[in-house]
């Protein structure tokens, strides 16, 4: 199986979702893109070269709503599942 | 003013307007008007992204970004599609952003645009690129400032507003054309009724200036329009002294310090292509008919443009008035409705295009902010038309009205600023101002010159009070007495 992604890849994606990664970490999910990305490598044996470019697979359009407010959700309710709070905010680590 | 002599600076910008008269946000039916309000008081499960929720599109949204795409001149796209742009960072709690693309089968609301600007080099064109919807992210709250700060806290009232992002061509060419453009943008998305630039952060601009062909940087972070100046000036100082010096200006993105009024590198390590854009998979493409497009232009208000001549025909202005109170939503309707109070226009407009904005200027506040009314200004030129005060001194106590709102004539009268008009008053005046200045009388038989002296030291002795035309008079009669006694 020829390689798809390189480790460096892994590690920028990593690096993207600020995620650190063990060397066996990143051998690992290394092994596991590249295997995932084979295995849909076979849709590639499909002929498309007649399917116009479509973005939507589902034939929903045209669905708005209203500019009309609705109930937020009250405040301890909004920040219950927060792992960390301040007071009525969100409490995260500095992002660089 | 910068000066191009020696270098040519190319300048290309990426506005963000709020759609503030909208109630709710882009994707979910919480309320839009998130200001001075508790931390996270206007969330619900979608604008905080939790499992589960789906976003709808406020179709009010696109109605008013049809009407920008319209106003710019843009070609408008049949459909409506929008994007995640993937990015790793607190503000957008999804880590992804709801917006529009134009690569990959995306296309923006909308495109190739224009608008035309007036420059003391004449007009101008500016291109518009594309117009396209997106979110608004989080506030993000440091403690102290953002280096030393160990830990963010978000409110998330902000994350979900509808944006319209309005990206030019680089057409600009000075700090002062960017200026005008940007007031210009203001003033038609001010009168289009879509967005109110009065709003703290509801126009920002990221800037893109390129200085002699060198390597483009991109200047983020800059929160109102008024800072655009100042971040461009800088920059453009910047650039210009590494040139000098032999260096190379490296493409980046940099940060605009609004208390240092400095720009700083901002070491972005993300580029385009991480963030992984595809197409949002919650919602589905909305098509825009000839039938709505014909509904907005319909229904499109007047523009700064037709106002402008509006002004011309039904008040008679000159061109040149028109142009400077239409640059401005705010300073146009200002004249308008002193105009149904007051009938010499002209009038209005000089007082609002001097005497105001010069000290609007000095203050560095906007008419909106600022505690004049029409109803004062009028009962001000009242007052100098009916003779209670000089011109001179409606130029003084103006200021006074701008920023306290108080009645021109309480102010005067407790000011004892009324003109001096009595002949007997005067004439007090004038004789000790010839006791004091024996030669200058002498001179004054003889030299028109030393008689203006002798009025502008009356002048002076009743702060500007004195009666011009009645001072000039009794001036000139005293004199001739002085004349005749002699002979």
């Amino acid at each position: 199986m020829s390689e798809l992604i390189s480790r460096d890849v892994v590690l920028h994606v990593a690096w993207l979702a600020r995620l650190f990664l063990t060397d066996e970490q990143i051998e690992a999910m290394t092994k596991q893109f590249n295997e995932i990305l084979s295995y849909f490598r076979k849709l590639d044996r499909v002929d498309t070269s007649n399917v116009p470019l479509e973005l939507y697979v589902t034939p929903l359009k045209d669905i708005t709503r209203e500019d009309i407010v609705e109930a937020s959700l009250n405040p301890d309710e909004a920040l219950k599942n927060a792992p960390k709070r301040e007071g009525k905010y969100f409490k995260a680590p500095k992002m660089m | 003013m910068i000066n191009l002599s020696e270098s040519e600076l190319i300048i290309g910008l990426e506005c963000h307007v709020q759609l503030s008269t909208l109630k709710t946000k882009l994707f979910c039916s919480c309320s839009a008007d998130y200001r001075e309000l508790e931390p996270n008081t206007v969330v619900c499960p979608t604008c905080l992204g939790l499992p589960g929720s789906l976003p709808v599109v406020n179709k009010e949204a696109i109605n008013l970004g049809l009407k920008v795409a319209k106003a710019l001149n843009c070609e408008i796209s049949d459909k409506i599609i929008f994007f995640r742009k993937n990015y790793y960072y607190p503000d957008m709690p999804k880590n992804f952003q709801i917006s529009q693309y134009d690569r990959v089968g995306g296309i923006p609301l909308g495109r190739d645009g224009y608008v035309n600007i007036k420059t003391d080099a004449g007009e101008r064109t500016v291109r518009i690129r594309r117009i396209h919807l997106e979110e608004d992210p989080a506030r993000i709250v440091y403690l102290g400032s953002i280096s030393t700060s160990p830990y963010s806290l978000i409110d998330y009232n902000r994350a979900g507003v509808a944006l319209l992002e309005i990206v030019t061509e680089p057409d600009l060419t000075s700090d002062e054309e960017a200026h005008i453009f940007l007031k210009k943008l203001r003033s038609i998305v001010e009168h289009l009724g879509v967005s109110d630039g009065g709003l703290q952060g509801s126009m920002r601009c990221d800037v893109n200036i390129s200085l002699s062909g060198g390597k483009r940087v991109e200047i983020k972070n800059i929160s109102s329009f008024k800072e655009v100046k100042k971040a461009i000036k800088y920059e453009f100082l910047r650039q210009k002294q590494l040139i000098k010096r032999g260096v190379i200006i490296e493409q980046e993105t940099r940060h605009w310090d609004e208390v240092r009024k400095t720009t700083v590198s901002m070491r972005s390590k993300e580029t385009e292509q991480d963030y992984r854009y595809f197409p949002e998979p919650d919602l589905v493409p909305i098509h825009i008919s000839g039938e709505w497009i014909n509904k907005i232009l319909a229904n499109l208000p007047e523009l700064p443009e037709a106002r402008k001549t509006r002004l011309m025909t039904q008040y008679g202005l000159p061109t040149h008035d028109a142009e400077v109170l239409t640059t401005s939503k705010a300073l146009a309707d200002f004249f308008e409705k002193a105009a149904e109070l007051y009938k010499n226009y002209k009038n209005i407009s000089n007082w609002l295009m001097g005497d105001v904005l010069r000290n609007l200027n000095e203050l560095d506040i906007e008419i909106s902010e600022s505690k004049i009314t029409p109803e004062l200004l009028v009962s001000m030129l009242k007052l100098i038309d009916e003779g209670v005060i000089s011109g001179k001194l409606g130029k003084i106590i103006i200021r006074e009205v701008i920023q306290t709102g108080r009645d021109p004539r309480i102010l005067v009268e407790e000011k004892k600023l009324i003109k001096i008009s009595s002949e007997e008053s005067l004439n007090l005046y004038i004789t000790q101002v010839f006791q004091e200045y024996p030669g200058a009388v002498k001179d004054a038989l003889k030299d028109e010159k030393a008689i203006h002296y002798l009025i502008g030291q009356v002048m002076k002795k009743t702060a500007g009070r004195a009666d011009p035309d009645i001072l000039n008079k009794l001036v000139r009669k005293k004199l001739a007495e002085i004349s005749s006694s002699v002979q």
